[in-house]
């Protein structure tokens, strides 16, 4: 049984005059460990897949399975212990606390969670020891979002889901981002899931899940996904 | 670009979550859709948007706007709305603008030139007395008003009920005194002087009717005037008809002046101008007519000492006269005597005479009464004889009978012996018959047997004869010697007879000489009789002579008596009158020299600002101007940072949608108008519905609590357009001006640039992280706290400011409370420990210690204290005020009545004083006022005028009235005259303090003060600037509520993406609301703490701006008011950030990540 499975999962939102369904029953897999990338056009529903896999959302119905626990059917209190536990986010800008330098940034994250890594030391993984107290204003985007990469990885997240992460960073900075989440996903076998409308990064995907409309389009297992070294956008 | 483009289509193609997750965002995206029908105006659309969909802060704008302005205008124009009603009652009321009185009164030449007077428009002489009223408890003063009867009368007085005198007896009362009293309409009021006078002299009758409930204008607050007799002060006026005064002059003129209109406000200047012009020409008049005056006063005064002199004259006369009179009577008196003294000689001699007489008689007497006895037994003897004689008689003539009877029975005899003859005679004829027959018959043959036989019988009538005859015989002796006896006793009845009629002469002679015997005795009687009616005569004309002796000198005892009593009365009367002649000679003396000093008159022509009501409401009303300005400004001041805060936030925010308009070619103007409109609405019709609620509320609710202490009537509720515009204008400008500046800062940026987010603010190393010490003792979440505290200092300071505000209000109040809360008991409590003050006024013969002495045998008395209260003046060379002078007696006594002691003030302590011979101990507000400490002298002058310098020995912690204390010895060293206890401090037993009822009909007590009572009545006092502070206090909780609230809410805006970053973390709700109320709680411990001294200083300022005279606050603060004011802030901040907790918790993860601000 795959680690992540979204069965016939579905979300609306009635803030407006006309319910809009963002998710219309979808229903994909991942297996622990992969890569994945979820992409397809802006508003097809892949950042509220994103969302709901993350406990930021629930979902109207269908089953969100992750590893044996159900997270659409977590009240309040499970969301929130799921996201201090399970899950680690990275976003497209960063939201780090602006008042907190890199280091306290990561330690904001680890000192709540039960198995967490060092701070420093995830974010000398991340290729910032040099940089622990700088405040994120003092920080490149690149560097940023690193920071917020280990800000994740520090929480020892059973998966980590990125929306757009390189959405707001150059081409070089965006392969850094890109190839520390690879190398979480292929050292320390953390599922990796990635929100992006860039079809080019697909090729670094073990699983690559097109969206549409909020349905699944199309489900392409890529055996020998590329290194980021070797893709090109 | 490519955040931005990505944002743009993604809503455009499918108006997905995000077209309202960012309102800014999304209305500008509406605004700029292409497929859209033309609009009118979108863009007013979008501002509508705006508001909607930033609707608690612009809620938040308006409501601050308009507590701002409700407080600021409502406090602000109290003060006028006050003043206003006040005005409104002076001029409907037609009162005065000036009040003229003088040392002598005024006739009606003084009258005529007051209305000569240039700017005078009309004139009421009027007449008034302090005298004094009847209450149950004894007399209170009271000043008694003529009522201006005119159609235009002036000093109308305000009605509650009832209707005008409309007839002499009957008055107005003020509904104070209706209230003290129980009285109703109908019920009557009873006045005396309170002195020697008569009332008579003042008023035509002494009780009236009360016919009407009123307030006067010439009384606005609770001062009645003050008076020479009774306690030395009114408690009431009343207004009574004209003709009810007997005054002979006018005692005060009542003057309008030209040129004031009917609804001038005699507050102005111009008022007070025009008036000043008045007073200047009435001035003049006064010099004018004082020597006029002065010479017919001198004129009528003298003509008065000439005709008193004569009395004086006239009376030493008449007591000449007396004199005279009362010689004359002895003189009668002593003739009077000597004549009852001969009358007396003469009864005397009289008496004599009598006895004489009564001798003589009783010599008669005593001769012939034993005649009498003679008389009675010759009387008894001839009696005898008669009883003799009678017997004779009777003997006499009861033989007669006898014989006549026996001589009968002789005849009868002879007679019965001559029948028996003849029948002796007849029988012997027939014998002889009887025997010739038989003897015939024999010889005719008769048998001889028969004859034998008929022979028998002649034989035995022979017999029979014969026996007869011898019978016969024996009966003619017998006859014969009857016959005989017969005759021998009809001699001796003969001889009896003889002797009989012997006896008969003799008796009757005897008889007759009794009888002339008797006639003389009764002569001699008679005699006697009449010498006995004569002298009985003579007793009782002797008598009647001594009785009227005996009248008349009765007569002359009491005569004597009487003149002795005339004697007496003349002596006593002569001496009384001498003495009372001596004291007429010396006053006429007296006054001949007082006139020989005597003054010219002097006028005094008073203002209205010279009436103590209406200077004590002016002042009133100018302390809560000043109060009215500080703390309204305060609040004014916090409402305008938080709106313009607000509002700063809000532009800031807006930043990419200004952007955006700007790309798409709006003018500045026209964007910058969308903001500007936004904050003009909110501001608009927040102040609108401040002013409304301000002037509604407030002023009203203010007034109606100070008019407990002023007697105005709450007819009007002005609307003050000035006020409402200013405050409006200053709250409208503070908040759209500083949008203004953002607005223009941000549309001036180059759309570019301002498209992309703000970058936030950057972090950076606090003050604290060098103290490496410190710092790393923090805690995690500790430092980002600290760390946060500094990064927003503006939400930093406005919190501090805005709980420092709120701390210090509701300090203030509850300061502001505790001094006057604590004033009552402080002043009644500690200082003050009598139960009650008797005013007493002894009775004739009565003394002092008698007094004291019949008020300690009350069981609930423990303990008295003898002192001399009266008013004295107290002046500098630019200021005067009265204080009441308490001298006592025995100062060793002091203590336990009255507490001397410095008030303990920062680092001095309290210090006990002790009244001395040496001077004087003034309270401590006096003192201030005139600026003297210890060692300074004082003058203090008697109402009366003299006047003494004194030495300070003293300044004692005092907070109601003021007060100076003096000993005795002092008083008398310093005024040339003893004082005499008039008041009687006591402590009691009772819980109440109340004193036995028994006391209170005491003829000496004139009144008793309860100190309860007059702790009540400070109380009540301060009960209404408590009522301020109550509503300060609310203000304060509204204000701090919504601002707390305001700074909350944007703070939460701000911080919704970092926010939602931490939610994302995994942080639980609690872990999340900790890590802003954390914050919240420094920022408002921090507040409280800056509050606490910022509301010492404002309670300081607020004390001294309203302690008003008479009554000084307490400089002491309470630990509870620092508790409170400190629990309170935070039990209102508490209760904003649970108000917070849930909007907090909701925040939305996904649509706060996702925008790009």
């Amino acid at each position: 049984m795959a680690f992540i499975q979204m069965i016939n999962v579905v979300k609306e939102y009635n803030t407006s005059d006309v319910p809009i369904r963002a998710l219309d029953e979808i229903s994909f897999e991942i297996e622990q460990g992969e890569l994945a990338i979820v992409v397809g056009p802006s508003g097809a529903g892949k950042s509220t897949v994103l969302n709901i896999l993350g406990g930021m959302d629930t979902a109207d119905s269908g089953q969100v399975l992750v590893g044996d626990k159900d997270v659409a059917a977590f009240d309040r209190r499970a969301l929130t212990d799921y996201r201090r536990n399970d899950v680690g986010f990275v976003f497209q800008f960063y939201n780090l606390i602006p008042n907190l330098t890199a280091l306290e940034n990561v330690e904001l994250a680890a000192q709540i969670c039960d198995d967490h890594r060092d701070a420093a030391e995830t974010l000398r993984l991340v290729g910032l020891g040099d940089r622990l107290d700088n405040f994120p204003s003092q920080l490149s985007g690149g560097e940023q979002q690193r920071v917020a990469i280990a800000r994740a990885l520090a929480k020892n997240p059973l998966m980590l889901l990125c929306d757009e992460p390189t959405g707001a960073l150059d081409f070089n900075t965006g392969r850094v981002v890109l190839a520390l989440l690879q190398q979480a996903s292929r050292e320390q076998n953390i599922t990796v899931v990635i929100v992006t409308h860039n079809l080019a990064l697909t090729a670094m995907a073990n699983r690559v899940i097109q969206v549409g409309n909020g349905q699944v389009q199309a489900v392409k297992i890529n055996s020998e996904p590329a290194s980021i070294e070797t893709i090109d956008w | 670009m490519g955040t931005a483009s990505d944002k743009t289509s993604s809503t455009g193609a499918t108006s997905a979550p995000p077209a309202t997750s960012a309102p800014p965002a999304a209305s500008a995206t509406r605004t700029a859709k292409p497929q859209r029908p033309p609009v009118t105006h979108p863009f007013g659309r979008s501002a509508l948007r705006l508001v909607l969909n930033t609707f608690p802060r612009f809620i938040s704008i308006l409501l601050i706007t308009m507590i701002g302005v409700a407080f600021f205008s409502g406090l602000r124009v109290t003060g006028n709305y006050m003043r206003a009603n006040a005005n409104a009652y002076l001029n409907n009321s037609n009162t005065m603008d000036i009040r003229i009185v003088s040392t002598f009164g005024f006739d009606e030449d003084d009258i005529d030139a007051i209305r000569a007077t240039p700017g005078v428009l009309d004139v009421y002489p009027g007449y008034n007395a302090n005298i004094q009223a009847y209450m149950r408890t004894g007399t209170v003063g009271v000043q008694v008003l003529s009522i201006d009867s005119r159609s235009n009368a002036q000093n109308y007085p305000y009605f509650f009920s009832g209707r005008m005198p409309g007839q002499p007896g009957e008055c107005l009362a003020e509904s104070f005194y209706m209230r003290r009293s129980g009285k109703v309409l109908g019920d009557t009021v009873t006045f005396t002087t309170g002195n020697d006078s008569d009332i008579n002299d003042t008023l035509a009758r002494d009780t009236f009717t009360i016919v009407g409930i009123v307030y006067s204008p010439l009384f606005l607050a609770d001062d009645r005037g003050s008076s020479s007799v009774g306690n030395g002060s009114n408690s009431y006026f009343f207004l009574l008809p004209e003709e009810d005064f007997t005054l002979s002059v006018h005692t005060e003129i009542y003057v309008r002046v030209i040129g004031v209109q009917p609804d001038d406000s005699r507050f102005t200047s111009e008022y007070l101008q025009s008036v000043t012009e008045s007073i200047y020409y009435l001035e003049q008049t006064a010099d004018l007519r004082s020597p006029i005056r002065y010479a017919e006063i001198v004129d009528e005064i003298t003509d008065k000492l000439y005709e008193a002199q004569g009395e004086i004259d006239d009376a030493y006369a008449e007591l000449e006269d007396a004199r005279l009179t009362l010689e004359d009577a002895r003189r009668e008196l002593d003739d009077a005597w000597v004549a009852a003294a001969d009358g007396r000689r003469l009864l005397d001699e009289n008496w004599q005479l009598l006895n004489d007489a009564r001798r003589e008689l009783d010599d008669g007497w005593e001769q012939i009464l034993p005649g009498r006895e003679k008389l009675d037994d010759a009387w008894l003897l001839l009696e005898d004889s008669r009883l003799e004689l009678d017997d004779g008689w009777e003997e006499l003539l009861a033989g007669r009978p006898l014989l006549d009877e026996a001589w009968e029975m002789m005849a009868d005899g002879w007679l019965q012996l001559e029948d028996g003859r003849v029948q002796l005679e007849q029988s012997a004829l027939l014998i002889q018959l009887g025997w010739d027959a038989l003897e015939f018959a024999l010889q005719l043959g008769m048998p001889k047997w028969l004859y034998d036989f008929t022979a028998s019988q002649p034989a035995t009538l022979e017999q029979q004869y014969l026996d007869g005859l011898a019978e016969w015989q024996e009966g003619l002796d017998q006859y014969f010697e009857n016959l005989h006896e017969l005759e021998n006793r009809e001699a001796e009845y003969a001889s009896g007879l003889a002797k009989l009629e012997d006896g008969e002469r003799l008796y009757w002679e005897g008889y007759d000489e009794l009888v002339n015997a008797e006639a003389e005795y009764l002569d001699g009687i008679a005699q006697l009789e009449k010498g006995e009616r004569e002298y009985q005569d003579g007793l009782r004309k002797i008598e009647d002579g001594e009785r009227s002796y005996e009248d008349g000198i009765n007569q002359l005892v009491e005569a004597e008596q009487d003149y002795a009593e005339g004697l007496a009365e003349y002596v006593e009367k002569r001496d009384d009158a001498l003495v009372e002649l001596a004291d007429a000679q010396q006053d006429v003396d007296d006054a001949w020299e007082s006139l020989a000093k005597m003054k010219q008159p002097q006028w005094y022509v008073l203002g209205i600002r010279d009436n103590a009501g209406f200077r004590t409401f002016e002042s009133e009303a100018d302390q809560l101007d000043a109060l009215a300005l500080i703390l309204p400004a305060f609040f004014f001041l916090i409402a305008a940072l938080v709106s313009m805060t607000a509002m700063t936030r809000l532009v800031d925010a807006e930043r990419t949608t200004i952007a955006t308009f700007k790309a798409l070619g709006y003018r500045n103007l026209t964007i910058s108008m969308r903001y500007l409109l936004y904050a003009l609405v909110a501001t608009v019709i927040g102040s609108a519905a401040g002013v409304v609620l301000g002037f509604n509320i407030l002023p009203p609710m203010i007034f109606d609590a100070f008019r407990t202490l002023f007697n105005i009537p709450h007819a009007e509720r002005p609307f003050f357009f000035g006020y409402s515009l200013i405050s409006a204008a200053v709250a409208v400008f503070s908040t759209v001006l500083p949008a203004l500046l953002v607005v223009r800062s941000s549309v001036r940026e180059n759309p570019a640039q301002a498209m992309r987010p703000l970058a936030p603010k950057a972090g950076q190393r606090i003050l604290l992280e060098r103290i490496r010490f410190l710092w790393r003792n923090l805690s995690f979440l500790q430092k980002i706290t600290a760390r946060n505290l500094f990064r927003y200092k503006k939400r930093l300071l406005m919190t501090i400011f805005g709980v420092a505000g709120c701390t210090g209000l509701i300090f203030t109040a509850l300061g502001l409370h505790d001094a006057l809360g604590t004033l009552t008991q402080k002043q009644f409590g500690h200082i003050y420990k009598s139960d009650a003050t008797i005013d007493f006024r002894l009775q004739e013969g009565e003394t002092v210690d008698g007094f004291t002495a019949r008020v300690s045998t009350y069981p609930d008395v423990m303990d008295t204290m003898l002192i001399y209260q009266r008013s004295m003046r107290i002046s500098s060379p630019d200021l005067t005020k009265d204080v009441a002078l308490i001298v006592v007696f025995d100062p060793s006594s002091l203590p336990d009545f009255i507490h001397l002691m410095s008030r303990r003030s920062g680092l001095t302590a309290a210090q006990s004083y002790n009244l001395t011979d040496d001077g004087v101990i003034l309270t401590e507000q006096i003192a201030r006022q005139f600026n003297v400490s210890i060692g300074d002298t004082v003058n203090l002058r008697t109402l009366e005028g003299t006047s003494a310098t004194l030495t300070v020995t003293g300044i004692v912690e005092n907070y109601t009235m003021h007060y100076c204390y003096m000993t005795a010895a002092m008083y008398e060293q310093a005024y040339g005259e003893a004082p005499k206890a008039n008041r009687l401090f006591v402590r009691t037993y009772s819980a109440t303090g109340d004193l036995d009822p028994a006391l209170v009909e005491d003829p000496a007590v004139r009144s008793i003060m309860y100190t309860t009572k007059l702790a009540a009545d400070v109380g009540n006092r301060l009960d209404v600037l408590t009522f301020v502070v109550v509503i300060l206090i609310i203000s304060a909780g509204i204000l701090i509520f919504i601002v707390l609230f305001s700074l909350n809410t944007i703070n939460l805006e701000e911080r919704r993406r970092e926010l939602a970053s931490i939610k994302v973390l995994g942080f639980y709700d609690s872990e999340l609301a900790a890590y802003i109320y954390r914050e919240n709680i420094i920022l408002t411990v921090i507040g409280a703490a800056v509050g606490i001294g910022l509301g010492f200083l404002l309670q300081r300022y607020i004390i001294t701006t309203l302690e008003i005279d008479m009554f000084m606050f307490s400089r002491d603060l309470l630990w509870t008011s620092y508790a409170i004011s400190l629990a309170l802030t935070f039990v209102f901040a508490t209760f904003v950030n649970l108000i917070m907790y849930r909007p907090l918790t909701r925040i939305n993860m996904v649509e706060a990540l996702k925008a790009v601000e």
